[in-house]
């Protein structure tokens, strides 16, 4: 029976196979990196990496892998071991960055700048706890097996990490929207 | 509480709202534009990295350097990571034998660097000559080559085992692969770069892939000149490169619990031998010195055994958990040579010869290349 299965999956067209997992996945992939390193170019390096690696992987991965998690696990890993994830310098060019950042552009909304730039306070670690929490919506165990760490660890970097995002949101007022005139010219 | 909701609040609305504005047609493969070198304050950020980099790996260096002459070798204390998993124990077992094994790891940055564990002693140098190797698809993986004497921007298994050759890939109309000889630095693209080929290793004269047809998956061979290549008369998936020999485990991928076997395919007989039959699940993890497959039987945490010939099968190490990298544990990530079979576990390096393994370092690194 087990050789039945062999064979079918060995008929699966490699170009099939990551073609359709490279449209279905892309975004979401996507979307892992760019809430870590919060710069979408850098997001797009990431994930593209991340797909190379998928692609010299090609039934080299243990049996019980799933591609998409194996993709996140990796483009969250490569986002948090990023440079641009870590150094200073990001976060003192990131007042430049913003304007010509396309998805924020888009976005052009204080309040989402001003997010931002409170994730951009945090570890890239932190920020991807957070983003595996509330974008993806996972547990924190799962959250642990994607960036390494234990699921108490987790908790106690997620609570933290809230309690800093509290502190630079502000604890007045609800988070609600601050004028344009006390955030800036940014956006 | 209430600002906790608010939070919550905010944080859910700035990722739905983030994924809106990225929504949008999936881009198309471009390698080369994708990493294209940065401009203005990027490029200054790149240089800034390296620097980083560099002071990260000596930094890094000299804290291992520290750790291991604080004690012998094969007695350090193990286990600077909260979340390292427990490693067999065995009996203390120096390495007596006088070589230099290359290493190398994921540094904080996100990038390979690379150094050398010196026996007997056991005591460890990074080195700089390995740091900013980049392939030019950007790729980060490093590895030793050790008849050069140098490192090159390959995983280990894109080398060839003469040294002159690495492989790299980039994903235009088809996979294309790349030759580059390591002396010149010359860059020959491999025949069929409008096939979607899945190269998996190379000896001296060619590189292995598998490309899809009519009636399945075939095995091919690419000369490294960049002539014609050809199809090798055999079917079956193959997966690894050894020894005169490529292997492979079937079937590109199997369900979890399936059975084990590996299969050998002598390149110049052209003949199939079922070299390993688990009644379990297992994984190839690497070769011996003398080109015999060294599978980890049962999955994660199993044994590892190795396999001289068809159907025999003799330890090498008791539960082990390999060491893992950021895309999850390195394909073969055993490496045999002459001295033994080295094992890079989660809380250091480990050698197994005549079936023990021992550990001798507590640098959590990968073997990237024999001790010479």
């Amino acid at each position: 029976m087990s050789s039945n299965v062999a064979v079918k999956l060995g008929r699966v067209d490699p170009q099939d196979w990551f073609d359709s997992l490279y449209s279905a996945t892309y975004r979401a992939v996507m979307g892992c990196a760019y809430f870590v390193v919060l710069d979408r170019d850098v997001a797009a390096e990431i994930t593209h990496d991340a797909f190379i690696r998928l692609w010299e992987r090609y039934g080299r991965l243990p049996a019980e892998s799933n591609e998409k998690a194996w993709l996140i696990r990796v483009a969250t890993s490569l986002a948090i071991s990023h440079p641009r994830s870590q150094g200073a310098a990001y976060r003192r060019h990131a007042d430049y960055l913003e304007p010509a950042d396309p998805g924020l552009q888009a976005l052009n909304n204080l309040e989402l700048v001003r997010v931002r730039r409170a994730l951009l306070m945090l570890e890239p670690r932190d920020r991807a706890v957070i983003s595996l929490r509330f974008d993806s919506g996972l547990g924190f165990a799962e959250i642990g097996s994607i960036v390494g760490k234990p699921e108490n660890t987790v908790k106690t970097r997620f609570l933290r990490s809230l309690e800093t995002l509290r502190r630079e949101l502000g604890d007045a007022g609800g988070f609600g929207v601050e004028s344009p005139t006390k955030e800036g010219s940014n956006g | 509480m209430a600002d906790h909701g608010s939070l919550e609040h905010q944080l859910t609305d700035f990722y739905h709202r983030s994924r809106v504005a990225m929504s949008g047609p999936v881009p198309r493969w471009e390698p080369a534009k994708s990493y294209a070198a940065p401009q203005g304050w990027g490029r200054q950020l790149m240089f800034t990295g390296a620097a980083t980099i560099f002071l990260l790996a000596f930094v890094a260096a000299a804290s291992i350097w520290r750790e291991n002459h604080s004690s012998p070798a094969g007695q350090n204390q193990a286990v600077t990571s909260p979340t390292a998993t427990l490693q067999p124990s065995p009996a203390p077992s120096a390495f007596t034998a006088s070589c230099k094994l290359p290493l190398n790891w994921w540094g904080a940055t996100g990038h390979m660097s690379g150094g050398f564990v010196s026996f007997p002693g056991a005591s460890f140098a990074a080195d700089s000559s390995a740091s900013g190797l980049v392939s030019p698809y950007g790729g980060t993986w490093i590895s030793y080559d050790t008849p050069m004497r140098r490192w090159v921007p390959a995983d280990r298994l894109m080398v060839s085992p003469d040294g002159t050759t690495w492989l790299y890939g980039t994903l235009g109309t088809g996979m294309i692969y790349h030759a580059v000889d390591v002396r010149t630095g010359t860059d020959t693209t491999l025949w069929g770069s409008d096939k979607m080929y899945r190269l998996f290793g190379l000896d001296n004269k060619y590189a292995y892939a598998m490309l899809d047809g009519t009636g399945g998956a075939h095995l091919w061979r690419l000369p490294l000149d960049g002539t014609d290549g050809s199809q090798i008369r055999v079917s079956g998936t193959w997966q690894f490169v050894n020894g005169a020999a490529v292997w492979g485990t079937g079937a590109a991928s199997l369900p979890a619990g399936a059975p084990f076997t590996l299969q050998r395919l002598d390149l110049q007989k052209n003949t199939v031998t079922t070299w390993v039959q688990l009644s379990g699940p297992g994984n190839l993890v690497g070769f011996d010195g003398r080109g015999a497959p060294v599978v980890q039987v049962g999955g994660g945490g199993g044994d590892i055994i190795v396999a001289p010939s068809p159907g025999v099968q003799r330890p090498v190490a008791h539960a082990f958990t390999f060491a893992k990298g950021p895309d999850g544990i390195a394909s073969l990530p055993a490496l045999g040579d002459s001295y033994g079979i080295w094992l890079p576990g989660t809380n250091g390096l480990y050698v197994s010869v005549n079936g023990v393994a021992s550990k001798q370092s507590s640098v959590q690194a990968f073997p990237a290349g024999p001790c010479s």
